[in-house]
């Protein structure tokens, strides 16, 4: 061998652009296949995420489905019970079963009942006359008295 | 030979395969032809079919509006109730449409016997509805919601329950023929629940959901809901404290009177709104059944009555109008007149008086009435009678309601004048009479009576009725100057109404007795109506009530009949409202001085007592009646 073609196994052959081509063409492949790779595991990914969440989501509803119609019947329950409240409270706000109480309480109905002519006329008396006057619906009963 | 079986069974293959291929292309086709049928052609009736099987739709009720009397008191409303049903044919055994046989759910027997105490109903009569051939027996409707829940609590085999909305009147028979019921399907039969159906009724709504096999709603799935519009809440006129005591008041008169009936009419001044319409007997909503079905009407607007002498003011009204008289006309009146072949007498013999038309009220004197209305005449008397409302319904348009008759003009004979004058020939209703007062009482405006307020808005405000038509009937000093007669006819001298006084109040009216229509014709011979219509306090007119005593029994003069229901009726009304005296009242100083004078005398009677009880004692031992 002679001295140069010595000197050229001694020293690294410097690399020129053809001699890397083999190279280049090899890294692309790999490239593409790893690209592919997470493209499909981004997409199983986004797709399990999307079941998940759809399932999840779907969880949600039917959890807050079952509370909302929980909440309709108890809604329901209590309406059911105000108007039983309300028919009570009417039964026994009846004039007759409140005199017929009385009488078992050993009252009697009052005499006729009389009236006053105050000859000293107060502040307070001259307001409740005043009021009096006016046509005023039963203050013990305000439900319709004003207007409401 | 074998390249010959070799070939064969090639061709045999390949001609299997065609035919595969064939039964595939056929299979294909048919797929195909069934997938274009199902998806284009008829679409739209399998996506229909496939809601039905998935999409269940209820009907929501909508809950019946409640009715409030004018201060807001319940006096109707509804509360939710079970219903119980059985299913009868789950009692026997049964074959499955695959063969299988189902075995029954239980024994009828011991199932009837377990409910019966539970519905107040007989074992045999439920064991007999368990044993129909039926799918859906009623077993009890509309019983309270706890019993039901507490019966479906015990879990009996083919036992279950429904809940649906019941009526519920709290004051029980207050009211009842007024307000009316309703059935037990919730239709409106009677009364105001009838009148005013439409606003109470309300619409229904619908709810749509998913449901999968079985029947089981899909939580998750698509929910749609029409909700239900509850009808509106009726507001009435009626004043439940005013009610009572007029229901009591007829109550009372028919007991103490052994009467075949009693009506009280209420209403307020100015307004037309009655406060108080009773009829005596009456019935219980919740006792249909029980109490008889005459029972069920408002005697007040469906009976016709000829009025008799509660009329005589109207004719003076008549005559006063027309310039017949004056109040300070004087008219001779003897006790007996004879008119077109018929004579007329007054109730108690007199001489030939010399008598006002206030003097005529107040002694209730018919030859009196008769000669004003002469005066009057026939046609200034009958539009008077029609101005007054009479011959035409009120404009309450109450279901059932009557106008009553006054009789056409080419009808008056000789008598129509005299008997129209005392109060016979022409009917009204209750109502219309108290109309026709309430008009003189209001100045000589006359206020179609109302039964409704208005309604109650969502927000709970009141929204007010349509106003009632008002219409001048007589003029202002027209119906002063009958008040005034008509407060002769219960404080003057040889007034009838004596007994419609009422302590501090200026009270007019006028009684009337009058014998009854029989039945088949002509007039009966010991049947009467005792009537007294009356207005309070006479400085302010702000009540009048009108009460109606039919055939009582021993006394029957309307002032001794009617008169102490009008006092009951009208005292309590006038205290419910809160309406101030106008009588002559006492100062304090009177009341302190009657107070020491009561109890002074309470105190010597006392002493008296302690001197009669210590005086034998002390005849017994002198030295112990000294010792105290």
């Amino acid at each position: 061998m002679s001295a140069v073609a010595i000197e050229e196994v001694r020293h690294l052959r410097a690399v020129t652009a053809s001699a890397a081509t083999p190279r280049a063409d090899a890294a692309p492949e790999v490239r593409s296949g790893r690209r592919t790779l997470v493209l499909l595991l981004a997409t199983a990914s986004i797709i399990v995420a999307a079941v998940f969440g759809i399932v999840g989501l779907n969880a949600l509803a039917a959890n807050a489905a079952v509370e909302a119609r929980a909440l309709e019947r108890e809604v329901g329950a209590a309406e059911r019970r105000y108007a039983e409240l309300v028919a009570a409270v009417a039964a026994k706000e009846d004039p007759a079963r409140i005199r017929a109480e009385a009488f078992e309480l050993g009252m009697v109905p009052s005499v006729a009942a009389r009236h006053l002519v105050l000859s000293r006329t107060l502040d307070a008396d001259g307001r409740r006359a005043a009021e009096a006057d006016r046509v005023v619906a039963d203050p013990l009963k305000p439900v319709l008295t004003q207007e409401r | 030979m074998g390249r010959w079986r070799t070939d064969d069974q090639a061709r045999l293959s390949r001609r299997r395969v065609r035919l595969a291929a064939v039964l595939f292309g056929l299979l294909t086709v048919a797929t195909v032809a069934q997938l274009v049928d199902i998806q284009v052609l008829s679409a739209e009736e399998h996506a229909e079919r496939g809601v039905r099987q998935r999409m269940r739709t209820i009907d929501l009720p909508a809950s019946r509006g409640r009715i409030y009397d004018r201060e807001g008191d319940v006096l109707a409303t509804s509360v939710t109730s079970a219903t119980l049903y059985a299913d009868p044919r789950s009692f026997r055994p049964q074959q499955r449409p695959d063969g299988r046989l189902v075995p029954a759910a239980g024994d009828p027997v011991r199932v009837a016997r377990t409910l019966a105490p539970l519905l107040d109903v007989p074992a045999d009569e439920l064991e007999d509805r368990l044993r129909r051939d039926a799918h859906f027996v009623y077993l009890a409707r509309q019983l309270d919601l706890a019993r039901g829940e507490e019966i479906m609590a015990l879990r009996l085999p083919g036992i279950g329950m429904l809940t649906e909305p019941r009526r519920v009147y709290p004051g029980g028979g207050l009211a009842a023929q007024v307000i009316g019921f309703t059935g037990i399907d919730g239709d409106a039969l009677q009364g105001l629940e009838a009148r005013h159906d439409d606003l109470l009724r309300g619409t229904p709504g619908t709810l749509h959901f998913e449901q999968a096999i079985g029947g089981l709603a899909i939580t998750s799935g698509p929910r749609e809901v029409e909700a239900a519009t509850p009808g509106r809440d009726l507001v009435l006129t009626l004043d439940r404290d005013i009610q009572y005591a007029a229901e009591r008041a007829a109550a009372d008169a028919l007991e103490r009177h052994d009467a075949a009936g009693a009506t009280v009419v209420v209403l307020e001044v100015g307004t037309g709104e009655v406060l108080g319409m009773a009829s005596a007997p009456t019935f219980d909503p919740a006792e249909l059944r029980r109490d008889e079905q005459q029972f069920w009407r408002n005697r007040a607007v469906t009976d016709l009555l000829e009025p008799g002498s509660v009329q005589k003011p109207l004719a003076v009204a008549a005559a006063l109008e027309s310039g017949a008289i004056t109040p300070a006309t004087v008219l001779e009146v003897p006790d007996r007149l004879t008119v077109g072949g018929h004579t007329f007498t007054d109730v108690s013999k007199h001489g030939v008086e010399r008598w006002t038309a206030g003097d005529v009220l107040a002694r209730s004197s018919n030859v009196g009435a008769i000669r004003i209305a002469q005066r009057t005449g026939e046609e200034a008397l009958r539009s008077q009678l029609l101005a007054f409302g009479y011959g035409r319904p009120t404009g309450l348009r109450f279901p059932g309601e009557v106008g009553g008759y006054v009789p056409p003009a080419d009808e008056w004979w000789a008598t129509t004048l005299p008997t129209a004058a005392i109060g016979y020939g022409t009917s009204s209703t209750l109502l219309q009479l108290a109309t026709a007062y309430a008009a003189l009482a209001n100045d000589g405006t006359l206020v179609d009576p109302v039964l409704v307020r208005g309604t109650l808005g969502t927000d709970g405000t009141l929204v007010a009725a349509t106003p009632p038509e008002r219409r001048r009937v007589v003029s202002t000093a027209t119906a002063r100057q009958v008040l005034d007669m008509l407060e002769q006819a219960v404080a003057g001298p040889g007034a009838t109404g004596t007994r419609a006084r009422i302590p501090g109040y200026r009270v007019g009216g006028k009684t009337g007795t009058a014998i009854k229509v029989a039945a088949e014709g002509g007039y009966t011979e010991d049947e009467y109506v005792s009537t007294f219509v009356g207005v309070a306090p006479l400085d302010d007119p702000r009540i009048v009530v009108a009460v109606m005593v039919d055939d009582p029994t021993g006394a029957y003069y309307g002032g001794a009949v009617a008169a102490p229901v009008f006092q009951e009726v009208m005292h309590a009304s006038l205290l419910a409202r809160r309406i101030v005296p106008d009588g002559e009242g006492r100062t304090l100083d009177e009341l302190v001085q009657e107070t020491r004078r009561i109890a002074e005398e309470a105190a010597e009677e006392a002493a008296e007592e302690a001197a009669e009880e210590a005086a034998p004692a002390a005849a017994e031992d002198p030295s112990e009646a000294r010792d105290r």
